[in-house]
């Protein structure tokens, strides 16, 4: 290995080469390139008695080769934290694979100076395998370690920040959906927020309300987008149809009213838009009329006591915020004791499977039919744990709300 | 993650914009600037070529609006063309379907 | 049941365990955020304590419905094997601990080898050496030609140690403090002692056998914190004759 005959004639034919450097590698000597190497070199026993140590490394250390060789072990050399890592972490891998690389660790210097390394190890071993000696080279990492602190500190400020701003996404996420549902009179009820990822603020929003006279209003919509700008609209959308509701509870005047708002909100470089359904329930008998009109939002979906499943099509509604005369359209129907009407974004029917295919309206309505005769909590947490069973398929946040009416005890 | 490469083909009379690969949140912005890089006269119009586009989501949607209302505004026409099977059922879910001029392909324009 | 100590993985029982194999039933595991060991299952909250690890272990003894476990406890695991045992007594016939230590930083007439700051510096160390672990390296650290399939399974679990996991580890492991958890322990105890021993030193040893009630010591003539790699045989044959000395046990 340090045949200087064989490593540094690599230049070109050593014979009659007359250039003085050239001779002056020749007269170069293996114990000389060892004791100067650019790099430290050292070899100790197997329990870490430092049995060599080249002239480089001790001059970086400031220790005499007397003091070390046959006194100390290399773990002398390291700082405690250093040491713990050592007999965690460098020991037993060099032990189980014979060798270990570019290990970062910190010498102490005879002075105490702190002298920040990696350090290459191989184990020798003799002829029958039996390992012999641990042979290190040791480097020089003052300027690497300086590097990689601020890398790492960058990379800790990177992190916080990260955390933060999860935290900051979460918090508004929660402000955007109802923090509990409602107890109704004659009403199950039950919703779920799947979101895909807290790196975006999902758009999806859902509420339930009461309203004069018994009444009580619902809306489940999806701003297109996600992020800080979504989430602006998803909450001006929340707060318009609350209010409008309040002034006039029709379905088509509180989507056509929330069309205006956003509208204005708007411009030209950024068509922020939601698809949403509004819902009215007016209780009637033992059941509820239910008003729903739509803006361009994927069609509810009815669940009948007799075992049917219905779509309440509300075909022509058009997407809020971008047209200045949206159409809305509007469906009515009465829900019996037992009926269960369901309402989602495309969250939901964009869900890929395992086989990459997209769930979709055929399949939901196939889904829904196993609602029959189950409430909606029932309804809700068996598509959550679908959801949740899809995993990273799942790319867009996904809300559900499901009402269902009780039967008579 | 798949991206999004738009081609141009332009004319006096039209540009032809061919869409290949997704449109989603991150890449919904290109198709945006590309539209800005273009100039336009009164008369023009500008056709996106969809036969070759991917997933496409709301943003997507959103972007052609916003492309639709920026040719409109220097008096060109805006369609779209090869539209996939999945993006004509979200136009007509969200009530667009007559919004755009569509044509079948790009061939003959 | 062999389980491994921190920084490392069940790898490091393999030239202990063949001895064994005929007698026992030998099983070994990878603590959740070590090895091959599924890091989605890691919670900080779950392992905020050794506690965490202990509740693992039983469970694993409870799946495989364990009876008469003879636990042998590297380093820190020595500890969780203590935790384990005061849950569930009736699980375990007896403790075999390497280089156990209640509590690594020196308190008042107590000295664990190490100060807060010790500990901070090998935080650091772990952090400093994650930059050199990262997946990029990783091929360059694979190569053992004499043994190719040993090395890339070392690397492997050494390089999917997650660093955050491995910092929180280090943490638990080297902050806590489980001294008043040794009087508590009812069931046959071995511990096995380097005698130099940098990490648990052979006062700390001597504490843990002093504070286990009937507890046997054997120092092992071994240096450094690992004698099942650096001195097997020996490691082995200690355990072996503690073994015997217990009533039938075979798991």
């Amino acid at each position: 290995m340090m045949s200087p005959a064989h490593d540094e004639s690599v230049g070109g034919p050593a014979e009659d080469d007359n250039r003085p450097s050239f001779s002056a590698l020749l007269e170069d000597d293996a114990a000389d390139l060892y004791d100067n190497a650019p790099c430290g070199y050292l070899s100790t026993l197997l329990d870490g008695e430092i049995a060599k140590i080249n002239a480089t490394l001790l001059d970086w250390l400031g220790y005499a080769r007397e003091d070390l060789v046959g006194r100390k072990r290399f773990t002398d050399l390291l700082t405690v934290g250093g040491r713990l890592y050592h007999e965690t972490h460098f020991a037993p891998l060099l032990r189980m694979q014979g060798q270990a690389r570019e290990i970062a660790l910190e010498l102490v210097a005879a002075d105490g100076r702190r002298l920040p390394v990696l350090i290459n190890s191989t184990v020798k071993t003799g002829a029958d395998g039996a390992p012999l000696l641990i042979r290190s080279t040791v480097f020089d990492a003052r300027q690497r370690r300086a590097y990689e602190r601020e890398l790492l500190r960058a990379r800790e400020a990177a992190e916080q920040e990260r955390a933060r701003w999860q935290r900051l996404s979460e918090t508004l996420q929660r402000t955007l959906l109802p923090p509990i549902l409602p107890a109704v009179p004659g009403l199950e009820v039950a919703a779920h927020y799947h979101a895909a990822s807290y790196e975006h603020i999902g758009g999806d929003f859902y509420d339930l309300f009461p309203l004069a006279g018994n009444r009580w209003a619902f809306f489940l919509g999806d701003v297109c987008g996600k992020g800080p700008e979504a989430a602006v609209v998803t909450s001006l959308t929340r707060y318009t149809l609350r209010a409008a509701a309040v002034y006039d509870p029709d379905p088509v005047a509180v989507l056509s009213n929330l069309n205006s708002v956003v509208l204005q909100q708007g411009h030209a470089a950024d068509a922020r838009y939601c698809t949403v359904v509004f819902g009215l329930l007016v209780p009637d008998g033992d059941g509820f009329t239910l008003t729903v009109a739509s803006g361009g939002h994927p069609p509810a979906l009815v669940a009948r006591a007799d075992g049917r499943v219905e779509m309440l099509n509300t075909p022509g509604g058009q997407l809020i915020g971008i047209l200045p005369d949206a159409t809305i359209a509007v469906a009515s129907t009465r829900l019996a004791p037992g009926e269960s009407v369901l309402l989602y974004t495309d969250g939901l029917t964009e869900a890929r499977d395992f086989d990459g295919a997209q769930l979709g309206d055929e399949h939901l309505a196939q889904l829904a039919e196993g609602f029959v005769g189950r409430g909606a909590a029932e309804i809700v947490s068996s598509l959550a744990t679908m959801l949740d069973g899809l995993g990273d398929r799942l790319t867009d946040d996904t809300a559900l709300l499901a009402l269902t009416v009780r039967a008579e005890s | 993650m798949s991206g999004l490469a738009i081609t141009t083909r332009s004319s006096p009379r039209r540009h032809i914009l061919s869409l290949h690969g997704d449109l989603d949140m991150a890449t919904a912005p290109e198709l945006r600037e590309a539209c800005q890089g273009l100039t336009f006269t009164a008369g023009q119009e500008l056709v996106l070529d969809l036969s070759d586009l991917g997933f496409c989501d709301s943003s997507g949607v959103s972007a052609f609006i916003v492309s639709s209302r920026l040719v409109e505004s220097f008096g060109a026409t805006f369609a779209i063309a090869a539209p996939p099977m999945q993006l004509t059922r979200v136009f007509a879910m969200i009530g667009l379907s007559d919004f755009f001029t569509l044509y079948d392909s790009v061939d003959g324009l | 049941m062999f389980a491994h100590g921190f920084g490392c993985d069940q790898n490091m029982w393999r030239l202990v365990t063949p001895a064994f194999a005929e007698d026992y039933r030998i099983v070994l595991f990878d603590y959740v955020g070590a090895g091959r060991s599924d890091l989605d299952a890691w919670r900080p909250e779950r392992y905020a304590t050794l506690g965490g690890y202990a509740d693992d272990v039983l469970e694993i003894c409870d799946e495989l419905d364990l009876r008469d476990v003879v636990f042998v406890g590297h380093s820190v695991s020595a500890m969780i094997g203590v935790l384990a045992a005061a849950r569930e007594p009736s699980r375990f016939a007896a403790l075999a601990m390497v280089g156990p230590s209640p509590r690594y930083i020196d308190d008042d007439g107590y000295t664990g080898g190490f100060s807060a700051a010790d500990i901070d510096e090998l935080l650091d160390s772990l952090d400093s050496n994650y930059l050199g672990w990262s997946a990029a390296m990783a091929p360059a650290i694979m190569g053992n030609p004499d043994r190719p399939a040993l090395g890339e399974e070392l690397t492997n679990s050494f390089c999917r140690t997650d660093p955050a996991i491995a910092r929180h580890f280090a943490h638990v492991t080297f902050t806590g403090d489980n001294r008043s958890d040794l009087a508590g322990v009812t069931v046959p105890t071995l511990i096995m002692q380097c005698r130099e021993d940098l990490i648990a030193p052979l006062a700390v040893g001597e504490y843990v056998h002093r504070a286990i009630p009937g507890s046997e010591m054997v120092v092992l003539e071994a240096t450094g914190h690992c004698p099942h790699l650096s001195a097997p045989e020996q490691t082995a044959k200690a355990l072996r004759a503690f073994l015997e000395t217990l009533p039938a046990s075979r798991a």
